[in-house]
């Protein structure tokens, strides 16, 4: 990292921690989708691992595939040809898939 | 440094309203409220492929109903506008850090790239120096591509007797976070699909 980048981070560091947090909020909020805000990191990286991608858009812990709302990049028909059950939820595909990985 | 952009863009307008007006700008609204929600990998902006007619092609085949034009332009990568994510170890630890930094704070869930830019460039009007570059460049790649055998995206290998492999042709995406006289120094069509 350079100096610039050494001190942009130092002032976010501050900025996080002495700004306005009502309008650091605000900038949190439009920028995440939080009715559908996804899976975790770790759970990305453990679709990575899983190699389920088209799932990132979707996942929720507790959602089945197969009740992801309309509005939302589903691609649940992926699922259907790969003939996974889509009342699977996130956690539920990706054991299967990772006892699918360990079978072979 | 400079590179060549590819922009895909419709037709709408004709040719000549299209060199005037473009790149268009691509918007990132993951809350719309209004209408489908709109994502962009690197946030709100003007995308480029880096130097890839090629996948430019096939991107407008993809997502412009096959109906589109592709703009050439001459990209001025200025030092201190330019956050490179590909080809500078400095400007990706940085990324890093930021990620971590907001991910720790508000809530856990500062956890997409486009997430990221977008918070950091509303914190920037909050404190200006936390987020000031212009143009941002990444790599774009899915885990499927490991394993895809065709030959414009296969993995190559580095040597016989070791698993370690490079990719010989990847998608760079460029994005502009605002137009610039700056980096932006030529447009021309150099592609019309039929």
């Amino acid at each position: 990292m350079n100096s610039q980048q050494k001190q942009a981070l130092k002032l976010l560091s501050d900025l996080l921690k002495n700004g306005d947090q009502e309008k650091i909020k605000e900038i949190f909020d439009r920028a995440d989708n939080i009715q559908y805000p996804g899976p975790t990191m770790d759970e990305y990286i453990a679709g990575f691992e899983a190699g389920f991608e088209n799932v990132f858009e979707v996942a929720t812990d507790n959602l089945a595939i197969s009740q992801l709302p309309e509005n939302v990049y589903t691609k649940t028909t992926s699922f259907e040809l790969l003939g996974y059950d889509l009342t699977m939820n996130w956690n539920e595909l990706i054991k299967t898939n990772t006892a699918f990985a360990l079978a072979a | 440094m400079q590179t060549v952009g590819h922009h895909v863009c419709l037709k709408t307008g004709g040719r000549a309203k299209v060199l005037d007006e473009s790149p268009f700008l691509a918007e990132y609204i993951p809350n719309n409220l209004e209408e489908e929600n709109k994502y962009q990998f690197l946030g709100s902006g003007y995308y480029y492929w880096d130097d890839n007619l090629n996948y430019a092609k096939t991107w407008g085949k993809n997502h412009c109903r096959g109906d589109f034009f592709i703009v050439e332009s001459d990209l001025n990568l200025a030092k201190g506008l330019f956050l490179d994510l590909v080809g500078n170890r400095g400007d990706i630890r940085f990324f890093y850090n930021l990620m971590k930094d907001l991910s720790s704070h508000v809530r856990k869930d500062a956890r997409t790239i486009a997430g990221v830019i977008d918070i950091a460039r509303g914190l920037e009007v909050l404190a200006p120096g936390t987020f000031s570059y212009k143009v941002i460049r990444s790599l774009d790649y899915t885990q499927f591509e490991k394993t895809d055998k065709s030959e414009d995206k296969k993995a190559v290998r580095y040597v016989e007797n070791k698993f370690n492999i490079t990719l010989l042709n990847p998608r760079f995406i460029i994005c502009l976070l605002e137009k610039s006289d700056v980096i932006l120094l030529s447009k021309t069509i150099v592609y019309e699909s039929k």
